[in-house]
């Protein structure tokens, strides 16, 4: 069960407020969303293919390496978000700001 | 000539009223784009097979001077400032862009409700779903408001919707359509899509918006055919795979009925049928909620409220502008699919869910590899179900998710998929045809096969 405390932090995290019964509900939507997932893992990673991720560069035939700043409405990325398909450093540092 | 557009526009607005399928309808910019078209085709100036065809875009897709929201209130008012590539395209083939279309809030829904303005309704009974997440644009086409529509398929948003309404529905490859001037909901796994009554029709507006866009990172650069010319081709001796292990339960039985119709068709006609089984494809659901949200949790953070859209004035600090604003102009699901995100990108979590998703995401990517060294296309119901009622499933989020077994594991690899009517009963039923890499040609010849034996 996904604690309120939680969810309050992953929503200041967010920048968005929310009241006390909204984050019961949240929660416990979570709660049956994530139940669901549990699913995944149960796939024991039980060789090396398992490990690896799929990138970017195995995707898209055209992937470029270097950093590229397109700029426009919704293609902003680096490298690591070719990688990894999500920026990095909000993965990395994200709880921790 | 002038009153024929003027009272095409009288009839749509008509129809309209009954179904909610736009956002804006831009009048004059419509009226102008079908005189000119009709001045070329008088003389003999035709520019493409789209030119003078009736078009609409989704509201997740720019088109200069139009306002552009996404479904959403924290974008009420903005106007976007440049074409997305796509409208560019249509522009230059001489299409008539009607207006933007009606759907779920960024892109986030299966059925059209989570949507803060109104509901699309089902041309096949007004009581029941389009479908999503571009339920206008599906509506629209399926009663004849206009000829052809683009969606964004991020799950199935395209596939779904056209299942529902009764009409095609196709998803390109990843990157065979550019993204640029598209509203991001998950970039990894967003597609343009393309809606119409006929795959004839689908065909000719793909050949005219696909292909290599330098201001689009993850277009590919290989050449785009001319998919129009290449339907009607000889179906026997290609081979069709259908899925063992992917047939759920809670399958409609009419939907069965209709996919064995299709099969016993295939059989007659020569065509190979082969049995696979592809075993993370059950993960999928899981695997796309975990990918998906993380990508938009990243992708939404940009709403702050001040560099476009809607602001919630206050006078307290900047971090209290942020929070006010996107608190009172994000949807309930939207907010939804931003706390998951956030969570399963968090360090505790972030091995045990995104990391895990990845990597299943890769085995189900070689699993398809796999399958189709032995078939050429695979075949499977497009949804579980038939449209249902509006508000039977809107506080029902995760069985909601459900319906979306069959599509999302063509957009986590990026492949092509396409959904084609095969029945009614009630209301419409689709089947679904996922193809290679690239392959739409292969993919759009099997729908157009069989929407042309359906009709025998």
């Amino acid at each position: 069960m996904i604690d309120i405390s939680e969810i309050e932090k992953l929503f200041l995290l967010s920048k968005i407020s929310i009241g006390r019964d909204e984050l019961v509900s949240y929660s416990a939507t979570l709660d049956d969303m994530l139940e669901y997932m549990e699913n995944l893992k149960r796939i024991k990673a039980d060789n090396e293919e398992m490990v690896s991720v799929l990138s970017l560069n195995e995707f898209c035939l055209n992937s470029r390496n270097e950093y590229d700043h397109l700029g426009d409405f919704g293609l902003k990325c680096s490298k690591q978000y070719l990688d990894g398909f999500i920026r990095a450093d909000k993965v990395f540092d994200h709880d921790e700001r | 000539m002038k009153n024929l557009f003027r009272e095409y526009k009288e009839g749509m607005l008509r129809m309209e009223r009954e179904l909610g399928c736009f956002f804006s309808v831009d009048e004059l910019g419509a009226e102008n784009a079908f005189y000119q078209s009709e001045f070329r085709r008088c003389n003999q100036q035709v520019r493409s097979s789209v030119d003078g065809m009736v078009i609409a875009l989704k509201d997740m897709i720019l088109c200069k001077g139009l306002p552009v929201c996404a479904g959403s209130r924290i974008l009420e008012g903005y106007i976007a400032p440049y074409d997305a590539t796509v409208v560019s395209r249509l522009k230059s083939s001489g299409a008539i862009i009607m207006g933007k279309l009606n759907q779920d809030e960024f892109a986030m829904g299966s059925s059209g409700e989570n949507n803060p303005y109104k509901v699309s309704r089902n041309p096949w009974g007004l009581e029941r779903v389009a479908g999503g997440s571009s339920s206008g644009s599906a509506a629209a086409v399926a009663a004849d408001i206009i000829k052809g529509s683009l969606g964004t398929d991020t799950g199935g948003s395209v596939r779904q919707p056209a299942s529902f309404c009764g009409i095609v529905g196709f998803k390109p490859s990843y990157g065979r359509v550019s993204r640029y001037g598209i509203i991001s909901y998950a970039s990894s796994l967003d597609q343009i899509g393309v809606f119409s009554s006929n795959v004839k029709d689908v065909a000719r507006i793909l050949e005219n918006i696909a292909g290599y866009d330098e201001k689009d990172l993850t277009s590919i650069n290989i050449e785009v055919p001319r998919y129009s010319s290449m339907l009607g081709r000889e179906v026997k001796g290609i081979k069709v795979g259908i899925l063992l292990n992917f047939l759920p339960d809670e399958l409609d039985e009419e939907t069965k009925r209709f996919f064995d119709i299709v099969v016993l068709k295939l059989k007659q006609n020569h065509v190979e049928l082969v049995s696979i089984t592809i075993p993370y494809i059950e993960s999928s659901i899981s695997v796309y909620y975990i990918l998906a949200t993380a990508e938009a949790s990243s992708n939404l953070a940009r709403y702050d409220g001040l560099r476009y859209g809607q602001i919630y004035k206050t006078d307290f600090n900047l971090e209290q502008v942020y929070k006010k604003t996107r608190s009172a102009f994000l949807g309930e699901e939207v907010k939804r699919r931003i706390l998951l995100g956030n969570y399963v990108l968090s360090s505790k979590h972030y091995d045990n869910y995104y990391l895990k998703a990845q990597s299943i995401r890769r085995k189900i990517r070689d699993e398809f590899e796999k399958a189709f060294e032995k078939v050429d296309v695979i075949i499977c119901p497009t949804t579980p179900t038939k449209a249902y009622k509006i508000g039977d499933k809107l506080h029902r989020p995760l069985e909601m998710y459900l319906g979306d077994i069959f599509t999302v594991p063509v957009n986590l690899i990026g492949l092509p998929g396409i959904s084609v009517p095969i029945g009614c009963k009630d209301f419409p039923i689709g089947l679904q045809i996922i193809g290679k890499y690239f392959d739409e040609a292969m993919v759009l010849n099997l729908a157009h096969w069989v929407q042309e034996v359906r009709k025998e």
